[in-house]
């Protein structure tokens, strides 16, 4: 039956067993395997691949945040990766063992935090420009419609790319990485900047984040400590969907 | 049809997003959501992230399962090898 990966850490001999009420992406039980000198935290899968539900995605993350509990810093998968056995998954892990290992050393007493904010555009923004059935002129009225879409969207980017620098200045001082994303289009627009904090050093960097909040007039707000999802690297090559996916970036 | 986003094994849907600005919790959801299904390490074996039940999952991520439909359609398979 197919194995599943949550994330990937440095072995250890004594302690960092998998807590027996951390259940898998299908309510199975998790457990630990042990290669090349690394640990993976795996569960069997039974039947057909998980679906990616708001449920199994919250268990994913579940099981990677069970292993960050543990006081070592986990590499975490990404969601849907699955093997036809241990075996199969342990030559995986065996292949990249070094670049695993080095990610590791890099991401090791550390753990992601990260600031998000949301800037809604205008409720009309949601559907498409549909010219008034009596306009003289329904395609200049679309195109327009279309330039202030495109208008409200560079606005958003624009106040959005503003407050990263604000938020960067602040914080970045406190991080050892920092990784920053907008995504979204002109209906909405959401900034979310991660960084490498040291274990312990949450509430700093909580109390940073305060101080930047009362300068602006937007709400931030922080998630973590998390395990370094947004550190752990791209595929070095990447397969059909992947590559389809990536020129979509940053759009 | 709006849906319930609490209801386990339940597809993501654009419905279970409200886009507001004050609520926090959604937002840092969201965020969880595209984290686990865009970011972390690929490391081989099949990327299994099934997507004929999702409707819609939150901004940009649209355009992600879109892509990855057409790239799957493209490649005849239902699963795409990433390694």
């Amino acid at each position: 039956m197919p194995t599943y990966l949550y994330c990937v850490l440095t072995r250890e001999d004594r302690g960092g067993d998998v807590p027996a009420a951390v259940l898998g992406v299908d309510d199975g039980p998790v457990r630990q395997l042990v290669t090349h000198g690394l640990e993976a935290w795996v569960s069997t899968v039974v039947g057909a691949p998980p679906v990616a539900t708001v449920e199994t995605i919250k268990q994913h993350d579940r099981v990677v945040s069970a292993a960050l509990a543990t006081g070592r810093t986990p590499l975490p998968a990404r969601f849907g990766q699955t093997w036809a056995s241990d075996a199969a998954c342990a030559a995986s892990i065996g292949e990249r063992r070094a670049e695993l290992e080095s990610l590791l050393r890099r991401v090791a007493g550390l753990v992601e935090m990260t600031v998000c904010t949301l800037l809604p555009g205008s409720a009309s923004a949601a559907s498409p420009p549909v010219a008034a059935a009596d306009d003289a002129a329904p395609g200049r009225a679309y195109l327009e419609g279309l330039r202030a879409r495109t208008n409200r969207e560079r606005h958003l980017r624009t106040a959005l790319e503003e407050l990263r620098q604000r938020v960067s200045g602040a914080l970045g001082p406190l991080a050892r990485g920092e990784v920053a994303e907008i995504r979204g289009s002109e209906r909405a627009l959401a900034l979310s900047v991660s960084y490498l904090v040291e274990r312990g050093g949450e509430a700093r960097f909580r109390a940073a984040v305060a101080d930047v909040a009362r300068d602006v007039a937007t709400r931030l707000v922080v998630a973590g400590p998390r395990a370094p999802y947004s550190f752990a690297p791209a595929p070095r090559q990447p397969g059909p969907a992947y590559a389809a996916r990536l020129p979509e970036r940053g759009r | 049809v709006r849906r319930d986003a609490k209801r386990p094994d339940h597809p993501v849907s654009v419905e279970d997003w409200p886009l507001e600005t004050g609520d926090g919790e959604q937002l840092v959801l969201s965020d969880l959501i595209n984290r686990v299904l865009d970011k972390g390490v690929v490391i081989s074996g099949h990327v299994t992230i099934s997507i004929a039940e999702i409707d819609l999952i939150a901004l940009d991520l649209r355009v992600l399962i879109t892509s990855i439909q057409t790239a799957v359609a493209r490649s005849g398979a239902t699963g795409a090898r990433d390694d």
